[in-house]
C-alpha cells in the first residue's frame, strides 16, 4: 500500500473514536490505542506516544468551557492530577525500556481488563457522601454548579482524598506506560470513590487526564518516540470526531456505545495477547 | 444571564487557568497545523523523506533513532527548517499549554492566601518541566 493511505486511514480512525469516545464517556486515547496497533503497521511506541497526544488535545480543548461552569472542579482535580502525573512518567520510562513482546502481552492483558471493568462499570448521578473525609475536608475539596437539565443549584462534597490519590498514582503508572491516558479510569474513581457527583467527575476528569498526559508525552517526546507523521493526523481526526461526538452524546444512547466500545477493547486485547504470545502473527 | 449564573460560584483562579488554556490550546494548534501543512505538502522537506517514513514506522523508537539519526527532544530546534522536527515543535507547544495555565494557577493561589495550592502548583510545573528536560527518557543514544 502507497505510504500516504495510512496517514489518511489513520485521520479517518482517530475521527471515529472521537465521535465514540465521546457518548461512552472513556478518553478517545484507551479505544486508539488497541485499534491503531492492532490494525496498523506502527510500532507501539509510536502509538502510545500518540494515545497520549490525542487525549492530552482532546482533554485540553475541552476542560476550559468544563472549568468556567464549575463542573471542572480544580480543588478536587488537582491533587491526583499531581499523583497521576509524577506516576505517569515512571509508566512512560518503564514502557519504553520493555522489549517489544513483553509490551504486546502486557498491553493486551491491561485493554482485556478495561474491557472487563467497562461492561461491568455503574455510575451515581449523586453520591451520598455523609460526612467530608479527613483530607478532603482539610484541602477544601467542595463545590457547587449549576444542573442545567433542571435549574438546581447542586452543592457537593468529597471523601476519600488519600486514597483517590493513591488510585490516581497507579491510574497514571497505567496510562503512561501504555499510553492509554486516564479517561477509561476517572469516573469509577472520582464519582464511585471519591464521592463527586457522575458530571463533576467527568469534567474534572477531563482535567486529570490533560495533566496526567502532558508528563508522559514528555519523556516519549525526549526519548523521540513521537513521529509527526502518525501524530498530527490522529490528532486532527480527534480533535474534529469529538467535535461530532458531543452532539452524538445529546442523541445517542451512551450505555449501547459503552458496550460496543468495551466489546471492541476485549477483541483488540485479546489481539494483542495473543500476537504477543506468537499464537498469531 | 446564564453565564452569569454559571461564574458565580466559580472560585478566580479557575477562570485565569481556562482562559490561559484556552489560548494556549488555540495557538499550539494553529503552530501544529501551520507546521503540519507545510511538511506534508512538501514545503519543508522531512529530515527524513515522508514518502520513506513507511522503511521506519515499525521500528521500536530506539532502533529509529539510531537508524536514521533523527534529533529528539529539544534538539529538533536546531532543525526547524526540517518538517518533522517543526512538527515537533508544533507539538511541544502543545504539551506545554497545562504548564503555562499552572504557573498562572500558582501565582493566583498565592495572592489568594491558599499555600497548599499554590505549593501543589508549583510542584506540578516543576514535575511537568522535569519531564520535559530531556533527563527522564531512560537509557537512549545521544
Amino acid at each position: 500500500m502507497a505510504w500516504w493511505v495510512w496517514p489518511i486511514l489513520l485521520f479517518f480512525v482517530s475521527l471515529l473514536v472521537g465521535i465514540v469516545a465521546v457518548p461512552a464517556g472513556v478518553g478517545g486515547a484507551v479505544l486508539f490505542v488497541p485499534i491503531v496497533g492492532s490494525l496498523f503497521p506502527f510500532d507501539l511506541d509510536f502509538v502510545r506516544s500518540t494515545g497520549l497526544l490525542i487525549a492530552l488535545t482532546s482533554s485540553v480543548s475541552a476542560s476550559p468551557p468544563l472549568i468556567r461552569a464549575n463542573m471542572a472542579n480544580l480543588r478536587l482535580a488537582m491533587p491526583p492530577a499531581l499523583m497521576a502525573s509524577i506516576f505517569s512518567i515512571l509508566g512512560a520510562m518503564i514502557g519504553l525500556a520493555l522489549p517489544g513482546q513483553v509490551m504486546q502481552i502486557s498491553f493486551g492483558a491491561i485493554i482485556l481488563v478495561i474491557g472487563i471493568l467497562l461492561f461491568l462499570a455503574k455510575n451515581s448521578e449523586y453520591p451520598n457522601v455523609p460526612v467530608a473525609g479527613g483530607l478532603a475536608k482539610k484541602l477544601g475539596i467542595a463545590g457547587s454548579y449549576n444542573e442545567a437539565s433542571t435549574g438546581e443549584q447542586i452543592d457537593w462534597k468529597a471523601w476519600r482524598a488519600g486514597r483517590g490519590c493513591l488510585t490516581f498514582s497507579f491510574i497514571g503508572f497505567i496510562a503512561g506506560m501504555f499510553g492509554i491516558g486516564a479517561g477509561w479510569a476517572n469516573v469509577p474513581v472520582l464519582n464511585l470513590l471519591m464521592g463527586a457527583p457522575f458530571k463533576v467527575a467527568v469534567a474534572s476528569g477531563i482535567f486529570v487526564t490533560s495533566v496526567a498526559g502532558t508528563s508522559a508525552v514528555w519523556v516519549y517526546l525526549g526519548s523521540g518516540a513521537v513521529l509527526p507523521i502518525i501524530a498530527l493526523p490522529s490528532i486532527l481526526g480527534m480533535l474534529i470526531g469529538a467535535r461530532i461526538g458531543v452532539q452524538v452524546l445529546a442523541k445517542g444512547r451512551p450505555r449501547a456505545i459503552r458496550m460496543v466500545v468495551a466489546g471492541v477493547l476485549l477483541l483488540a486485547g485479546l489481539r494483542s495477547l495473543t500476537r504477543g504470545l506468537g499464537i498469531l502473527p | 444571564m446564564k453565564e452569569t449564573l454559571e461564574r458565580r460560584n466559580v472560585e478566580p483562579e479557575q477562570i485565569v487557568y481556562a482562559r490561559t488554556l484556552e489560548w494556549a490550546t488555540k495557538i499550539s494548534i494553529a503552530v501544529l497545523v501551520l507546521t503540519g501543512s507545510l511538511y506534508f505538502s512538501g514545503i519543508l522537506p522531512g529530515r527524513v523523506p515522508v514518502n520513506r517514513m513507511s522503511d521506519f514506522w515499525g521500528m521500536k523508537a530506539r532502533e529509529y533513532l539510531l537508524t536514521t539519526q533523527s534529533p529528539r527532544g529539544w534538539a529538533v530546534l536546531y532543525f526547524m527548517d526540517r518538517g518533522d522536527c517543526a512538527v515537533t515543535f508544533g507539538i511541544m507547544c502543545l504539551a506545554l499549554v497545562t504548564v503555562a495555565g499552572f504557573i498562572g494557577l500558582t501565582f493566583s493561589f498565592f495572592r489568594k492566601g491558599d499555600k497548599v495550592y499554590a505549593l501543589m502548583a508549583a510542584l506540578q510545573v516543576i514535575v511537568i518541566l522535569l519531564a520535559a528536560s530531556g533527563l527522564l527518557t531512560g537509557h537512549y543514544p545521544n
